[in-house]
């Protein structure tokens, strides 16, 4: 076999002008396609940040806030409670005052001794729910 | 197309830098396009094929070249590596179910004749259709060796193999390509 008789092209027609389009057509194609996936890739990564971002601020709010009757408020209630349990006896609340420092303690105000008896020896389920 | 003077290494550290990356693609596509289209065509034989393999091919390179690992002296062996691997799915998808692309032989002598020029010798078309009849693997070593004029060293990074295997199948190709001529010559 004599190599120099058998070129890279042979037995083929295509002329190397042709050839060289082609390949300045696929490299083309080939950049324009890396950008568009670049760019996709880049939309994607920006609304799972958007949707990250959104999902803390959901979970931030909600763990601040609770409802009241349909109603948000801001909690304080927690607080207030171990407050008015350390400063004051079920007897010192029933003196039908009217509290400042939560919803509890305003209950706690209007019920009766002979009712607080009766939530003092309920179990917790057996409290109805009103 | 004008051939520029830019080095491997060179091309290679364009792709390494963002802002460089496209202009050292086109370099490297420009030095190499014409090489691998070659290579692709005569492991699949028909133009359609080869076109549709070489885009894929500078897709692929294009997504993967700036992860390469190693020195400018690989960079050809990975891109033939690419080529030769796009090229076969090209084959693949030729064959049905349990088909070997090694059986596709008579298909793509057929094709070649087709596709072939006019003004082609005799000797030329015996010529490829000894190496179309060759198995897969023995086309492709000795495609790279005798017309790509790929070092053994980049045969081995473009087909995973050793350098002491790629010598011998590359010797036994040659061999049954010389006693096909032989044989079929008028």
């Amino acid at each position: 076999m004599n190599k120099q008789d058998m070129t890279y092209k042979t037995p083929y027609a295509e002329s190397d002008e042709y050839v060289d389009a082609l390949v300045n057509n696929a490299t083309e194609k080939a950049i324009a396609k890396g950008k568009g996936k670049k760019g996709k890739k880049r939309i994607i990564l920006t609304l799972t940040s958007i949707g990250a971002a959104a999902a803390c601020i959901a979970i931030a709010l909600n763990m601040s806030y609770v409802t009241d009757s349909g109603k948000w408020t801001k909690e304080n209630a927690g607080k207030n409670i171990a407050k008015a349990s350390t400063s004051k006896t079920m007897n010192e609340a029933s003196t039908n005052e009217t509290s400042d420092d939560g919803p509890l303690d305003d209950f706690m105000a209007k019920t009766s001794n002979e009712e607080k008896t009766m939530i003092a020896y309920y179990e917790l389920d057996e409290i109805p729910e009103y | 197309m004008n051939r520029n003077s830019t080095t491997d290494e060179e091309i290679l550290a364009m792709t390494r830098r963002k802002e460089t990356f496209d202009e050292g693609f086109k370099q490297l596509m420009e030095r190499y396009g014409r090489g691998l289209y070659w290579h692709i065509r005569h492991i699949v034989a028909g133009h359609d094929d080869a076109e549709d393999a070489f885009q894929e091919t500078s897709i692929k390179i294009y997504e993967k070249i700036g992860t390469l690992k190693g020195d400018a002296g690989q960079m050809k062996g990975w891109i033939y590596k690419v080529a030769t691997n796009e090229a076969l799915q090209q084959l693949r998808k030729r064959t049905t179910l349990f088909q070997s692309i090694d059986s596709l032989s008579e298909q793509l002598v057929e094709t070649m004749r087709a596709d072939a020029s006019a003004d082609a010798e005799k000797a030329e078309l015996l010529f490829e259709e000894a190496t179309l009849r060759l198995p897969t693997q023995q086309r492709i070593v000795f495609n790279m060796r005798y017309r790509d004029e790929l070092t053994y060293e980049q045969m081995s990074e473009a087909t995973g193999k050793s350098i002491s295997n790629l010598k011998t199948t590359y010797h036994y190709a040659y061999e049954k390509i010389k006693n096909y001529i032989k044989e079929h010559a008028e």
